[in-house]
């Protein structure tokens, strides 16, 4: 596993995607930073910034995760993982780590943040760590969707564009879920299918938006940029991880028995 | 050493495989011969576990593919027909994430990857990128891999096409050597290559085995139609009726007839040797021969005489 | 040539032939197939189920405050009182909880959940957002007493709710408002103020406020409301014969508009009400009672500091009045030091206004202060006019607290100078939300508190703001570190890896 993770790893830096992802990371932290820096009353809360980063996730994740298992199919590599006395799980979870760890690197710059600030008298509260917490927690989900895309293509481009497309649907969650009961409540009012009265359509519509909104990682790992710790929404998203890390291997590893 | 029985892929409706088993022995070089499309890389990827079969049960030393994947895989070092490299990697670097994938102890891993790159002559690239190497070098980097770990059984798909003659030669001694401590199955569709290395031939067409024999036998069979390539200067009319009373000659075939010169194909039943015949009849008739040559038999050349009744 | 394709064509036939055998797929292979899916389908379930059953459970339990000043956690006060609560009591944002335009967001939920945690499911927490419920506000509030917004709280238990607004469960930095016009936190009242609430709607006292009957009280509807909303139930009084009194449990008695003076019993009883910790609500006009000789009244009024003379308020100041011919009716202002003490609309409509006094020889531990004013160059027209009692110009109170403090728990009289606080008449035109209604409930609120026995303290709220600002050149220099010299740093060193290893 390390091995994998190693040679991931390391390829990153090998070639410029590690170092632009980083680059750019700075660049938009740095920008966000700066921009609390020059503020007139000098306001500088790193994790704000650290929270404003989560939203690009949606672009880094795919980048960063879109070669994993892609590009090995393409230029042949895989069968090296295939074929050497171990099983496909330890190179996912290897592959996994990396671009996790990767995640985490990118996070050198928010340090740095955080230094300047302490130097300059501000103040940099726990809730800083939190979101740091947070933010690399959310991108062990991100990352095995990400993972799982890349294996079932082998096309980069199609697996960072089919990671996007989930990710999308993934910070849109609370908005969708808000009109999917908006649909169902106007379908039952219009209808007047089971001749409800308005509040139970009300509370219909309220259990179907908070069910699917149940789902929604970014609202669930807010706490800890509010300085709450929890582990419940940390178990949700090691766990998710988890499975996604479990269906890759299960993808990989149909190879073993699919007759296509 | 490897034991593969009844091995059938099939590719949605497609048949690529239909029944294939054999068995290689300790410290044997087999060769697997047959056209493109015949079924020679399934029946590799499906030794080495890359790749599923339909039906049909391969074992390695006594371990299932199936059902004990990583012992099986722990004694085979494959390489493909492209070979698995990192291109972003220096041919060290490389080499040492193999062995680190084939749990090469730590202790001897620079000492064993040192050997490796001296015995396929690949000391002198060790810190290059492979990006930047040559084809034939790459293919020695792709062999040095499989031999990483020291594997008992090495599968090699194809492990000259593309490379330029000098290569293939170099390639060619380079299997020769291995073949003192490992037990070699090596793929190509040449039937020279094939000859010039294996110890054991099995032909393959159609994802069905047409022959398994070892090479001396195979080679004798293939002699009953030998073709030789005759260039004369004259007519048709006057070289074919003496050339076809030659006995042992079954057949002569104009391939070319421009600017007086005549190009024939001959074939023999290779029962005799009809070159001094042919020399002292074309002498007779004062016809000078311009070039003589025998020709390699074509691959379809060997399936009918292979599949040919014996006599 | 022909042999050729004669051995194409016989090896043709033989796989045609050999692939009409049909294969069986090894079964070994089909089961792989089958644990790969059952297992995937299992896994995915589990993990759902899982952490469904995990968030329904222990999702409180494991929940931890990492704040400085344990900002998201009640404090063990609060803690007490909600375990024993013998109701059950709601607590509903009027927000939808995911909605991010609500800024103090990161303040209220967590600190929120733990209260709805701790309290052993007698408190629940919800969020109802009125733009997709519309019902809910006639739900909680079907009088519209309350004026229910949006990005609210409201607390409620039974019949008795109180709602809060987030703005005002913080003291900002004044300085940053008045610099930049933010609102920057400094302070956190949010459990301060909503453990009081609890208390509030949960506590059994019901208090009572009872108006003096007898002197042509026109009727007190308006008023009822607004003391309902703070708790108050209003009874009528009436003080004559021997055994008149006044219940013990008055928290407030409210004189309005006396068109005559207090008869002897009256005057007796008011008296030692006050002294024995009485709150008082007067509110005396000078409209249709200019020629009544207040006596009496005044004698309850001079215990506390306070005449009611015969004159009214002559506003000046033209931007004061609603037309310009019209003096007596007009804006009146809060006072400043009133209006720093506690949040009060700033102007007030105001008409025919009694002159006030504030007696120049206060008894002993009587203070008196203006908590409505005139303009500073208002006067006075005395009905006397001969009498030239204090007609220069200048600030004359409309509204007068008067506290007494000789006693454990003070007593305290309002003295309002005009009828557009109190009646009827004035709310029939204007809503119960505008400034002099919402003066009255916040007025009320401050000399009737709630007993609270679980006074939480508040929390500072962590300040972001550098400790020493920082210079406009610094500050470039810094952002051009930050903006360029770290991004510049690693792409240097990418393309310098790059470039280095692309030519090994």
């Amino acid at each position: 596993m390390f091995a994998v993770f190693k040679r991931e790893f390391l390829s990153y830096f090998r070639t410029p995607v590690g170092w632009i992802a980083i680059c750019l990371i700075s660049v938009i932290g740095g920008y966000y930073y700066s921009s609390m820096l020059t503020s007139s009353i000098s306001y500088v809360n790193v994790s704000a910034e650290v929270a404003y980063l989560r939203s690009f996730f949606i672009i880094l994740i795919p980048i960063i995760t879109m070669r994993l298992f892609a590009e090995e199919k393409r230029n042949g590599t895989d069968v090296l993982l295939y074929t050497m006395p171990f099983s496909i799980k330890v190179a996912v979870i290897g592959k996994f780590l990396a671009a996790l760890a990767l995640q985490a690197l990118m996070l050198v710059s928010i340090l740095f943040h955080m230094i300047i600030t302490v130097i300059l008298s501000g103040y940099v509260s726990s809730a800083t760590w939190g979101a740091i917490f947070g933010y690399l927690v959310l991108a062990a989900l991100f990352i095995s969707i990400g993972m799982l895309a890349s294996a079932l293509t082998e096309n980069q481009i199609m697996s960072a564009v089919f990671c996007f497309v989930i990710m999308l649907f993934l910070s849109m969650l609370s908005q969708i879920a808000s009109s999917i009961a908006g649909i169902v409540k106007a379908f039952l009012k219009f209808t007047k299918l089971f001749s409800l009265s308005d509040s139970t359509i009300y509370s219909i519509g309220e259990n179907i938006r908070s069910a699917i909104a149940w789902f929604d990682p970014y609202e669930r790992t807010k706490c800890y940029t509010s300085d709450v710790f929890k582990i419940v929404p940390l178990i949700f998203c090691l766990s998710f991880a988890a499975v996604f890390i479990y269906i890759t291997f299960r993808v990989l590893e149909k190879k073993r028995w699919s007759q296509s | 050493m490897i034991e593969v029985s009844n091995l059938v892929k099939f590719y949605g409706d497609k048949r690529a495989l239909g029944g294939i088993s054999f068995t290689v022995n300790q410290g044997e070089i087999l060769g697997l011969l047959g056209p493109n499309g015949a079924g020679k890389t399934t029946t590799m990827n499906i030794i080495t576990g890359f790749l599923s079969a339909t039906s049909g049960k391969v074992t390695i030393n006594g371990y299932d593919i199936l059902e004990q994947p990583e012992l099986a895989k722990k004694n085979v070092g494959y390489l493909p027909e492209l070979p698995p490299l990192f291109l972003d990697m220096t041919v060290y670097e490389y080499l040492e994430y193999v062995s680190e994938l084939k749990k090469v102890p730590k202790a001897i891993k620079k000492k064993h990857i040192a050997e490796i790159m001296q015995m396929v002559h690949i000391g002198n690239v060790s810190g290059r990128l492979i990006h930047n190497l040559s084809k034939g070098y790459r293919q020695r980097v792709g062999i040095a891999q499989t031999l990483i770990g020291n594997p008992e059984v090495i599968i090699l798909d194809e492990p000259t096409v593309g490379l330029d003659p000098n290569q293939v030669i170099e390639t060619r001694k380079l299997i020769a050597s291995l073949s003192k401590r490992h037990t070699i199955i090596f793929s190509s569709h040449i039937l020279s290559e094939v000859q010039a290395v294996c110890d054991r031939i099995i032909i393959i067409n159609h994802g069905k085995i047409v022959a398994d024999a070892p090479t001396m036998e195979l080679s004798s069979r293939m002699e009953g139609n030998t073709h030789y390539l005759v260039t004369v200067e004259g007519a048709a009319s006057a070289v074919q009726m003496p050339l076809r009373a030659i006995p042992g000659v079954n057949a002569v075939t104009v391939l070319q007839d421009k600017n007086g010169y005549l190009q024939l194909d001959l074939m023999t039943n290779g029962e005799m040797d009809v070159r001094k015949s042919i020399f002292f009849t074309m002498a007779k008739l004062h016809i000078p021969i311009i070039e003589f040559r025998s020709m390699a038999p074509s691959l379809e050349d060997v399936f009918t005489s292979i599949t040919a009744p014996k006599k | 040539m022909a042999k050729k394709t004669a051995t194409e064509s016989i090896l043709r036939e033989k796989t045609v032939k050999q692939a009409k055998v049909k294969v069986r797929t090894d079964s070994r292979f089909k089961s792989l197939r089958s644990m790969s899916i059952i297992s995937v389908v299992l896994v995915i379930a589990i993990c759902i189920v899982a952490n469904i059953l995990l968030s329904l459970t222990l999702d409180d339990t494991l929940t931890f405050d990492t704040s400085s000043v344990q900002s998201n956690t009640i404090t063990p006060l609060s803690k007490t009182y909600i375990k024993n609560l013998d109701k059950q009591v709601e607590i509903i944002g009027l927000f939808d909880k995911n909605d991010t335009s609500f800024e103090w967001r990161d303040y209220f939920l967590p600190i929120l959940d733990d209260y709805e945690s701790k309290a052993g499911g007698k408190i629940d927490l919800k969020y109802i957002d009125p733009d997709v419920d519309p019902f809910i506000i006639s739900r909680l509030d079907p009088d519209g007493i309350y004026n229910l917004q949006k990005y609210t709280y409201v607390i409620r238990c039974g019949d008795i709710l109180v709602s809060e607004d987030p703005y005002s469960c913080f003291k900002y930095d004044t300085n940053v408002y008045q610099y930049y016009g933010l609102l920057m936190p400094i302070t956190n009242y949010i459990e301060q103020i909503f453990t009081g609430d609890i208390v509030y709607v949960t506590s059994d006292r019901q208090l009572h406020a009872y108006f003096l009957q007898g002197h042509d009280l026109l009727g007190h509807a308006s008023m009822d409301i607004i003391l309902k909303t703070l708790g108050f139930a209003s009874s009528d009084l009436i003080l004559k014969g021997e055994t008149a009194k006044i219940p013990d449990d008055c928290e407030l008695l409210v004189i309005m508009e006396p068109t005559t003076d207090l008869s002897l019993t009256e005057k007796e009883l008011i008296k030692s009400y006050l002294d024995n910790s009485g709150k008082v609500l007067l509110s005396i006009n000078y409209d249709k009672n200019k020629n009544v000789q207040y006596t009496n009244l005044n004698e309850v009024t001079q215990k506390m500091g306070i005449t009611l003379e015969s004159g009214t308020i002559h506003e000046n100041d033209i931007n004061y009045l609603y037309t310009p011919d019209d003096p007596y009716s007009s804006i009146a202002v809060a006072d400043s030091s009133y209006a720093s003490y506690i949040s009060v609309p700033a102007t007030y409509s105001v008409e025919s206004c009694r002159f006030l006094r504030i007696e120049p020889d206060l008894p002993e531990n009587v203070y008196v202060s203006p908590l409505v004013v005139t303009s500073s160059i208002a006067s006075v027209d005395m009905a006397d006019q001969s009498v030239d009692a204090s007609a220069s110009s200048g600030t004359y109170p409309i509204v007068l607290q008067s506290v007494d403090t000789s006693k454990n728990e003070p007593s305290c009289l309002i003295v309002i100078s005009t009828a557009t606080f109190t009646s009827d008449a004035y709310y029939l035109d204007n809503t119960l939300e505008n400034n002099n209604a919402v003066f009255m409930k916040t007025m009320l609120q401050d000399i009737c508190p709630i007993p609270n026995s679980v006074l939480v303290p508040s929390k500072t709220v962590p300040s972001y703001i550098l400790n020493k600002p920082l210079s406009s050149s610094s500050a470039t220099m810094w952002s051009i570190v930050v903006m360029t010299v770290i991004p510049l740093g690693t792409l240097i060193c990418g393309v310098y890896i790059y470039r280095r290893r692309r030519h090994l």
